[in-house]
């Protein structure tokens, strides 16, 4: 299976720093020194998360009249907040894109991991069923669980929507890939409000009258030490799986944290620094869009048998790598 | 490790990571005196458990319990 071509779309609410230095009484010069932020984009308050989706995905169906809405037999939404608790995004956008009724649509409910994870997903079911033409979606505006006065978070994410075009013939063959969980890290990265352990108010059942938040909780330190731990190892292990040395990749392509976070891993891991993409400075992290935002340049532009290196990781805690590579057997 | 171990490897580490040689004492507050920054913490107190084998706790917010003052610090590593 393969990448065939990437589009992505982003909210038209511009907030700078300026604005959230306001909001929260961060230094907007250390967001943008340190985070590598200049601004990003926010869903406003009556667009729905599905809107952003569509957005890319017709973007993708116009960029590529090769891809015809009735040939799709598979969506994949990398998301963890739809429209609404359920129905899920897949079954909305099946609606909206009017695709056929008989596309096979469902959410992965992973973060900044799940962009790779979802490769692998669409990948094994496109091979178990026969499906040529499928959509990897991503879409996860975290501005819809950031206080405004959060300092821990209101800095570092913004919205954006991305849709993949996975084909069974040709574009960038998906390797084999590495994966993990430690949920010890549960904690560390979490929403605790509205979920079945903290119901949202007026359910009337256990854990009424204690409202959990329902705001994002960052434990900073632990992300990052989490991310120095795991992301080496499960780099070291894809590359072994797919039979090839830190030497062979071209491109590596970090999920896009933070310009302190990918600074510090490149020198951790000794990578060379020119083969290292680094790029939110007008978006934000994007969560499970920053990988095919990218990737997304790449595609158009990448020369033949290019090897990239991809790796997400985060909630859960979780991480995910693989090897996308022109002219490979996928 | 005794206090002034401690003590040297707090002001080594920071050193390292600031990319510069300090002076610090057991009154130097490393955030208040913005030695670092508290991005650049993280990377130091990474740096002092590797370097020591102690476990700082990562539940914790270090800015509040005070372990970017180095008297704190170094009596947690020399307890």
């Amino acid at each position: 299976m393969h990448v065939r071509a990437i589009a992505s779309a982003f909210p038209d609410w511009v907030v700078d720093n300026d604005t959230i230095a306001s909001w929260s009484g961060l230094d907007a010069r250390f967001i943008a020194d340190k985070i590598g932020i200049d601004s990003r984009r926010f869903l406003a308050a009556n667009e729905p998360p599905s809107s952003l989706a569509a957005r890319a995905c017709n973007s993708l169906f116009s960029a590529q009249p090769e891809l015809a809405r009735e040939s799709v037999g598979l969506m994949v939404v990398v998301t963890q907040n739809g429209d609404y608790k359920l129905p899920h995004m897949g079954a909305i956008l099946q609606n909206e894109l009017r695709l056929a009724k008989t596309t096979a649509t469902f959410d992965v409910g992973l973060g900044c991991s799940g962009y790779v994870y979802g490769l692998s997903v669409a990948k094994g079911l496109m091979a178990s069923t026969g499906i040529a033409q499928a959509i990897l979606v991503t879409c996860d505006p975290y501005s819809r669980l950031m206080r405004r006065d959060s300092r821990d978070v209101i800095g570092l994410f913004g919205d954006a929507a991305t849709a993949t075009w996975l084909s069974a013939d040709r574009g960038l063959s998906i390797g084999l890939p590495d994966f993990g969980t430690d949920g010890s890290g549960a904690a560390h990265l979490i929403v605790r409000g509205g979920g079945g352990a903290h119901p949202a108010s007026g359910i009337g059942i256990a854990g009424e009258g204690e409202q959990a938040s329902q705001s994002l909780s960052m434990g900073g330190r632990a992300v990052f030490n989490f991310m120095l731990r795991e992301v080496p190892e499960s780099v070291a292990r894809c590359l072994a799986r797919n039979h090839l040395d830190k030497d062979d990749i071209d491109l590596f392509v970090f999920h896009q944290a933070s310009k302190f976070m990918i600074d510090t891993l490149t020198e951790r891991m000794a990578l060379p620094r020119d083969k290292v993409v680094f790029d939110i400075a007008r978006t934000g992290n994007t969560v499970s869009s920053s990988i095919p935002l990218i990737l997304e340049r790449l595609v158009a532009d990448a020369p033949p048998r290019q090897k990239i290196l991809v790796s997400g990781f985060g909630v859960g805690l979780s991480w995910a790598t693989n090897i996308l590579q022109y002219g490979a057997p996928a | 490790m005794n206090q002034a171990e401690a003590l040297e490897l707090v002001r080594s580490k920071v050193a390292k990571v600031a990319k510069t040689d300090v002076t610090i004492t057991l009154e130097t507050d490393l955030i208040e005196e913005e030695i670092v920054d508290s991005l650049d913490g993280m990377t130091v107190m990474m740096e002092i458990e590797a370097a020591s084998g102690i476990k700082i706790p990562e539940d914790i917010d270090l800015v509040e319990e005070g372990f970017y003052k180095v008297g704190k610090l170094v009596q947690f590593l020399s307890s």
